[in-house]
């Protein structure tokens, strides 16, 4: 059942305004975020163009870019489950807000994991950002318990 | 409603992203805006991706 994010938090967290409090967090994991796609784009400027004059082929090519071009899908992907979780938070979806966050923790490790394959380096502030999230059900998964 | 637990995990994330604004952005909060989509309009690493490939396949179909 769903049910409004203002009336969930009544017994959790006396604030004002939660959906408010919930979109400045979820703008600060975005500005983290962010940053990591600014990392991630000098990289790839970086290894492009190097990787396209040792190339002997198109397959060859994106074989050689294949770890940055990894870490760029599981940006997307980060990206993606932020806005869905944004979108929860604008429906007053408080128990969808849960495994939507579940994703955004699951898409992150995924990023930190493919960044750290493609050997780019996180911006700390974002492995920072993740790490204060709190335990967080399974993506997918909207039983909190 | 939901369920005790569930308020509990939902007011567990509130105070958790809460904390993010104090401890990361520095409390800045109103320099930050808070649309995802006005902070992070696109991935600029992605359209890097579409570039260097549109060469590259330019490049071999020569």
């Amino acid at each position: 059942m769903r049910a409004a994010l203002a009336v969930a938090l009544l017994a959790g967290c006396a604030t004002a305004a939660p959906a408010d409090k919930a979109r400045e967090g979820l703008a600060v994991l975005a500005v983290a975020g962010q940053r990591a796609d600014l990392a991630l784009a000098h990289e790839y400027q970086r290894r492009a163009p190097a990787a396209l004059d040792a190339a002997n082929s198109f397959a060859d090519y994106t074989d050689k870019m294949a770890a940055l071009n990894a870490a760029v899908d599981a940006l997307r992907v980060f990206r993606m489950a932020l806005m869905a979780a944004e979108a929860s938070v604008d429906a007053s979806d408080a128990e969808g807000l849960l495994p939507a966050m579940g994703c955004v923790a699951e898409a992150a490790r995924r990023m930190a994991s493919a960044f750290d394959a493609a050997r780019v380096s996180l911006p700390a502030s974002f492995a920072k950002a993740i790490a204060g999230l709190p335990p967080l059900p399974a993506c997918g998964v909207s039983d909190a318990r | 409603m939901p369920d005790s637990a569930t308020i509990k995990a939902i007011a567990a994330l509130i105070a958790a992203l809460v904390n993010l604004v104090s401890d990361i952005a520095g409390g800045k909060k109103e320099d930050v805006p808070k649309r995802i989509s006005a902070i992070w309009m696109q991935n600029r690493s992605e359209i890097l991706r579409a570039d260097a490939e549109a060469k590259a396949r330019n490049r071999f179909k020569a």
